[in-house]
């Protein structure tokens, strides 16, 4: 199957590793992937910020930029949310860019998405015999209702032992802007999480948001919590057997 | 009471306030513990049809409100009670202070009315005179705390037994013990003398029913009914909103009342009252008022807030809301607070008194799908930051530039790369052990509570480039 | 009874709706119809679907903290009303002026015990019944309707001699009904309701679940805040 990636500005620039996984797993799950030239970001911290213009500029590069693309995998639950839930809102009195818009949605997919529900792969064959919770993020489950899948494929993985995180479905405090802006109120929202995966006694917390986990991370790296923090790519990247490239 | 004009400083005045944060957090983590067992009793398929009906019942009924609230007029005024139609908090309380004076009433018992705290109903009524009680309990001990409620269902949420205690002993003549079975018999017993010697009261309305002009109160403690049944004079004061066509409507909304907001099946009383009594009854009363009230509502109407107007005060959005869990009520700075009182602060009040409320979220989306008709409140707290920057021309000089900067950076992939690779470049004086170790505003920001790690080595589509070069692609 | 009064000016508080109002592009929102719907359950019931719901009441209603009793016969009534009487040590109890109320003859089970059963009115005068009625232990009603899946009393003021009084003031609630009384949930009850008034609602209603509750302080449940305490269920057997 042909599929392009969006990687999103988030893995670009601060997590290449998990860029690097995704394309690992997709490929040798069978999936043919391109990663089209012009890609930077889904548009969403201008959007959340109420700067509907200035997304929609970068929004209207985004549909252009993945016109060709046959389906479209996004390694963020968040940017996949944006463009689900995001731009319709953008281009609603727009209706040469609405339909272009709405093209686009219908091929875009959150990464363990795509892979359960379109390559119908639940077990991506990963090895990774660890003690392990996921974090569920906000908008990827809420707005664009993906739950399920990546726990699945997590469960599926051989020897790891899956902890259910408690409030797995609680907000980390991240929230864009929101975490610089009111830092005091994100911190005591994050230091919540910490708690609970804390509670959990798990080794590794797994997300499918980098934001999120960036937040997270960056709260049990503060306070010396020595849980390693992964994408779930990476996950499905462990013990796969020889790179695909 | 004194409220302080800044959001910011009234959030960290709350974050300090342990106590009050930790009973805010056993007292949502409770509520709503108890309404996903509820829900999980209905099943979850029953559950969202309960809401499907229950939205669109809303819905229809807020696209024809006019009708809806002549009928209840007409209704009301045919079984003998008075409307007051208010476009204002003034001229509600202007009515009801004026019905006050005339029947020369001494001692007023409330039950719990959000609109009233919305005008400011209790303080005038006190000017002129009045002792007015509150006696829904939790509403009781706030209002001996001289504060307002921090909570839609639960206003004392934020206060624990010692504290209640302290209260309780100030207008007790003898000592009262900090359990609280004690606390709730006190008070029983206290209130119970004053509903006795009631000479107007006042209630709020869950629900007005248009076709019987019905006024539907509900209450766990008992207290609105024991109103509605001694009181000479009834008021009841109504937001225009809460209103449903008749008594089917009714049945969808109490049984998802009550789950929402405590996770029981249904409130202990329900009490429908049709208001003035038959002349061959000896209780209920004589006289009943029905005041409407505006008050900002009628502008909603038509916007793409219109469904604001939906809301039943369940009070499910806060206890969903990791920030109103953090923070509490009081720090909303409204009457409403949490995701609701966020929406409901600056389009009732104002943008530029409450505007900042609209960045007082995440934007996780936990009150949406908490809410029982299905109002889209994260939507919307995104549309009034729009609205500000839209209307105001402005969201702050800061993000003005950032964001317009940010779009011409990010519509091009040479800029967007360029402006990586000169950060990446300049990060170094930052950087310590692969983290940021220190940074101008936001950077600085986001340090107080968590580490943030340096721009790595390589971006991503620099390591797909050299997996291309190495020839596996 | 004399028409009320409108205060405000009514012309202009309706146009400001009227004009805010927006026809959306698919047309305003139909009202719904059969709101209740595959919501409720409701059968059509026989006598033995009665008696289950029986079980369900009391399940229900012992769940919220309060006392049911299943009576076969007049001489369980009497023991069941001698055993609360005892219970909440009773002096002084009132009860509604009902037809089924009086058919149950309690004036008789009560004379043999310390306690007084006074029928309603107390009194012509508010300030004569007011402090009776004040000072009464217990209120007995006859349930109308009740409703098994929530636990529910279904009480309409239909006529003076059942006010609300007597299950707003007293401690303790007792409330009477036969298993004829008893639906599974609001369709029945709403069904009940349409036949019997229309739209031309009693003064007041009060569905009541349990006892008084409140969590107000510390969000520890606590029972009998301003209402009953302690709240019965005789459920006579309709046979
Ligand atoms: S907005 Fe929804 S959840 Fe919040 S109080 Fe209103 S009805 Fe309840």
């Amino acid at each position: 199957m042909k599929a392009s990636l969006f990687v999103t500005c988030i893995a670009d620039i601060m997590y290449g590793d998990v860029g690097k996984s995704v394309v690992q797993v997709l490929r040798r799950n069978g999936v043919d992937l391109d990663f089209p030239e012009g890609q930077t970001c889904c548009g969403q911290p201008a959007f959340s910020s109420g700067y509907y213009k200035e997304a929609a500029i970068v929004a209207k590069k985004m549909i252009e930029v993945f016109e060709k693309s046959e389906k479209v995998v996004i390694p963020s639950g968040s940017c996949a949310a944006m463009i689900h839930h995001g731009y319709p809102i953008l281009f609603a009195n727009d209706p040469i860019w609405k339909k272009r818009a709405e093209e686009f949605v219908a091929k875009c997919y959150e990464f363990s998405q795509f892979i359960v529900d379109i390559l119908g792969i639940t077990d991506v064959g990963a090895t990774f015999p660890k003690k392990v919770t996921y974090h569920s993020s906000c908008h990827m489950t809420r707005i664009l209702g993906v739950e399920e899948q990546p726990k699945t494929l997590l469960k599926n993985v051989k020897g790891i032992d899956f902890i259910e995180l408690p409030y797995f479905f609680d907000c980390c405090g991240f929230g864009g802007t929101f975490s610089m802006k009111m830092a005091d109120i994100s911190g005591a929202i994050v230091e919540e999480k910490v708690e609970n995966i804390i509670g959990t006694g798990a080794e590794v917390l797994v997300g499918s948001d980098l934001t999120c986990l960036m937040n997270i991370g960056g709260r049990l790296s503060r306070r010396g919590v020595p849980v390693q923090v992964m994408h779930l790519a990476q996950v499905l990247d462990q013990g796969g057997g020889k790179n695909a490239y | 009471m004194h409220i302080e004009p800044s959001f910011h400083k009234r959030y960290h005045k709350a974050l300090r306030d342990t106590a009050m944060l930790k009973a805010v957090k056993n007292g949502t983590g409770r509520l709503r513990g108890q309404r996903a067992t509820a829900i999980e009793g209905v099943g979850a398929e029953r559950w969202m049809e309960f809401r499907n009906r229950a939205e669109a019942i809303r819905l229809h009924v807020i696209q024809h409100l006019d009708q809806y609230l002549e009928q209840l007029v007409d209704n009301v005024i045919k079984n003998g009670g008075h409307v007051c139609l208010a476009k204002t908090g003034e001229e509600a309380v202007q009515y009801i202070s004026e019905l006050a004076k005339k029947k020369n009433a001494k001692t007023i018992l409330k039950s719990k009315s959000m609109v009233s705290e919305e005008i400011h109903l209790n303080p005038a009524l006190e000017q002129q005179g009045c002792n007015v009680i509150e006696s829904d309990l939790g509403e009781w001990i706030i209002q001996l705390a001289g504060e307002t409620p921090s909570h839609i269902i639960a206003p004392a949420m934020h206060k624990n037994r010692f504290q209640v205690a302290d209260l309780f002993n100030a207008v007790s003549e003898e000592k009262v013990s900090t359990e609280i079975a004690d606390l709730c018999g006190f008070a029983r017993k206290y209130l119970r003398e004053k509903f006795l010697g009631i000479d107007i009261g006042i209630t709020g309305c869950n629900f007005a029913l248009a076709d019987s002009g019905a006024i539907t109160l509900c209450t766990n403690e008992g207290n609105a009914r024991i109103i509605s049944t001694l009181a000479p004079t009834l008021v009841t004061v109504m937001g225009m909103e809460r209103i449903l066509p008749g008594l089917e409507e009714l049945t969808v909304m109490l049984s998802l009342l009550a789950r929402s907001a405590t996770g029981q099946k249904l409130t202990v009383y329900n009490t429908l009252s049709t208001g003035v009594r038959n002349p061959e009854e000896l209780d209920g009363p004589q006289e009943f008022h029905l005041v409407i009230v505006d008050n900002g509502r009628s502008k909603q109407l038509g916007t793409k807030y219109e469904k604001i107007l939906n809301c039943i005060r369940c009070g499910s959005c806060l206890n969903a809301c990791p920030v109103y869990r953090n923070i509490g009520g009081h720090a909303y700075g409204w009457v409403y607070p949490g995701p609701i009182g966020a929406v409901l602060s600056p389009l009732y009040q104002g943008m530029d008194k409450y505007g900042e409320l609209a960045y007082a979220t995440t934007l996780c989306g936990a009150c949406t799908f908490a809410c029982p008709v299905k109002i889209p409140l994260h939507d919307m707290l995104y549309a009034l930051r729009n609205d500000k920057v839209e209307l105001e021309k402005t969201g702050g000089l800061v993000e003005d530039m950032t964001y317009k900067g940010w779009s011409a950076a990010f519509a091009s992939m040479s800029r967007y790369r360029f402006s990586i690779g000169m950060a990446r470049r300049f990060q170094f004086p930052l950087v310590k052990a692969e983290k940021i170790a220190y940074g101008p505003p936001p950077i600085s920001d986001w340090l107080k509570h968590r580490d943030m790690p340096a721009l790595p080595k390589k971006f991503f589509h620099e390591i797909w480039r050299d997996m291309k070069k190495d020839g596996k692609e | 009874m004399a028409n009320g009064i409108v205060t405000g000016n009514r012309e202009a508080f309706f146009s400001t709706i009227r004009q805010n109002i927006k026809t959306p592009p698919g047309g305003k929102a139909p009202r719904v119809e059969n709101p209740m719907d595959g919501l409720f359950t409701q059968r059509e019931t026989t006598v033995e679907d009665r008696r289950e719901l029986r079980e369900r009441f009391i399940q229900e209603w012992t769940t919220l903290g309060g006392k049911a009793f299943n009576i076969k016969d007049r001489a369980e009534l009497s023991q069941a009303i001698k055993q609360i009487i005892q219970e909440r040590q009773l002096q002084k109890a009132m009860c509604w002026d009902h037809p089924e109320l009086e058919n149950l003859k309690l004036e008789e089970i009560f004379s043999d015990t310390q306690a007084s059963l006074s029928r309603w009115p107390l009194e012509k005068n508010y300030s004569d019944w007011i402090g009776k009625a004040a000072s009464m232990e217990a209120g007995i009603v006859w349930s109308d309707i009740a409703m098994a899946e929530t636990g529910t009393l279904v009480l309409p003021s239909s006529s003076p001699g059942q006010p609300t009084t007597v299950c707003v003031l007293p401690i303790t609630l007792i409330a009477i009904f036969t298993t004829a009384q008893l639906v599974d949930g609001f369709t029945g009850v709403v069904k009940w309701f349409k036949e019997r008034y229309g739209t031309n609602l009693p003064t007041t209603t009060t569905f009541i679940s349990g006892p008084s509750r409140t969590t107000d302080i510390e969000m520890v449940l606590t029972i009998g805040v301003h209402g009953s305490r302690y709240v019965y269920a005789l459920i006579l057997d309709e046979a």
